[in-house]
């Protein structure tokens, strides 16, 4: 399901762009876009909810097809605190729903027998939300208001984007570990179609915290740092 | 990030050959990155900044055909593969002395196929995609007993350095990088009994 076909804009459908690639879906939960949006365009829709449409198209040709795109220019073209904003919502998406979401679902896929296991794996798991946690947070409250004071110039901290940078740790591996963990070395659990389930998910999962460290780090803070430069 | 990925630089007039191979490339999971170099006068100063690991580049471009010359002109190290991008009928000879050759018709496995080989020539080990070994297995426990690197080493008798290979190596073939996840597998295999464990 990798092939593309065409490059967004914004007068196009959004049920079109959804069409052109679902998992688009998933933009919209983050920015929350609401379902039912009829045949208006993704400009209408985006304009309904106060996000820039070009911020948006970005996004979603990022998410579909980043090969094919010159990313780095266009993103120079465009206002840095929807990206903020979008970033934000992310972390809420991934904290409150996606993660809750897997454990929940690694909650039930024990047996009485596997006791032992599901207590390893669910310290495993929760360790794991805790560093997300952590991690997230610090962006949250820390840099990204670093960055919005340095948009609007009223920046009084000091902080450099640089200690952003160089604190900015892996939340993917363990997300990796898991996956393999539960795909190749534990056999045999009861409830197949449930960790089958659970492994598309940490798959999917995967992919947008790849796509949203590459936001962050390739595009956000060399960004910044040519803002802090002049 | 894992060490493994690869960046590559395409070097490719045609807009559609292009765009086309830098999309097939980039959907290989080896590939971290993939570079399109459309403007040739200053080939060598991009390939300066990008360091990639292999350039895929059509060898008529430069007017050159061996890849030794083709390697002197763009000032590469040996640290870049040189592959070969063919799209027209000249004899396969012609280009053996590049690291790999994708042909215009090759299918994405091919393709796939044939990058691997020629990205991973020097890592790749004969017992790679092999369980773990026995010494390996020691040094597991041990580093799932949360011992240091430096009481790994005394504790086998061996060098940090070796100690820090056989991390990478493990880490590599379970695909496992952590040390919490590592534990995991160890108890999952009875290599280690939970008990044994300090948090």
């Amino acid at each position: 399901m990798n092939e593309i076909t065409i490059v967004f804009s914004k007068k196009m459908k959004m049920s079109d762009l959804i069409d052109a690639d679902y998992k688009l879906l998933l933009l919209l939960s983050k920015l929350k876009i609401r379902l039912g949006f009829g045949e208006k365009s993704v400009e209408a829709v985006c304009e309904e909810i106060g996000f820039d449409a070009d911020c948006f198209i970005f996004l979603a040709n990022f998410h579909a097809c980043r090969p094919v795109s010159n990313i780095h220019e266009i993103f120079n073209q465009l206002p840095l605190s929807p990206f903020l904003h979008y970033l934000n919502s992310s972390h809420e998406y991934f904290l409150e729903n996606r993660l809750p979401n897997i454990r929940r679902k690694l909650d039930m896929v024990y047996s009485e027998q596997e006791q032992d296991m599901k207590t390893l794996v669910m310290n495993f798991f929760d360790n794991y939300v805790k560093e997300v946690n952590e991690h997230m947070k610090y962006e949250d409250e820390v840099a990204f208001p670093y960055i919005r004071s340095l948009l609007s110039r009223t920046q009084e901290t000091v902080y450099s984007i640089d200690v952003f940078e160089e604190r900015h740790n892996d939340i993917e591996e363990k997300m990796k570990d898991l996956k393999h963990i539960l795909m190749k070395y534990v056999p045999g659990m009861k409830d197949q179609k449930l960790i089958t389930n659970i492994l598309m998910e940490l798959y999917m999962c995967q992919d947008d915290l790849q796509a949203h460290t590459f936001i962050e780090e390739e595009l956000i803070i060399p960004r910044v740092k040519s803002i802090e430069n002049k | 990030m894992s060490n493994t990925k690869k960046t590559l630089a395409v070097a490719e007039t045609s807009y559609i050959i292009r765009k086309g191979l830098v999309h097939v490339l980039s959907q290989l999971p080896i590939v971290s990155k993939v570079v399109e170099i459309k403007e040739f006068e200053n080939i060598n100063y991009q390939l300066d900044i990008l360091k990639p690991d292999a350039i895929i580049i059509n060898p008529m471009i430069l007017g050159h055909t061996s890849k030794h010359d083709i390697k002197q002109q763009l000032k590469l190290d040996n640290e870049t593969s040189i592959i070969a991008l063919v799209y027209n009928m000249i004899d396969e000879r012609f280009y053996r002395s590049y690291d790999a050759i994708i042909q215009i018709n090759d299918s994405n496995v091919r393709i796939e196929e044939t990058l691997t080989k020629a990205l991973t020539k020097e890592s790749q080990t004969a017992s790679d995609q092999s369980e773990l070994s026995d010494r390996e297995k020691e040094i597991l426990v041990s580093i799932v007993k949360g011992m240091s690197n430096k009481e790994i080493a005394d504790h086998h008798n061996i060098s940090i350095h070796t100690v820090i290979t056989h991390r990478r190596n493990i880490a590599r073939k379970l695909e496992i990088h952590s040390v919490s996840g590592l534990t995991i597998y160890a108890i999952i295999n009875k290599f280690i009994n939970i008990e044994d464990i300090k948090y």
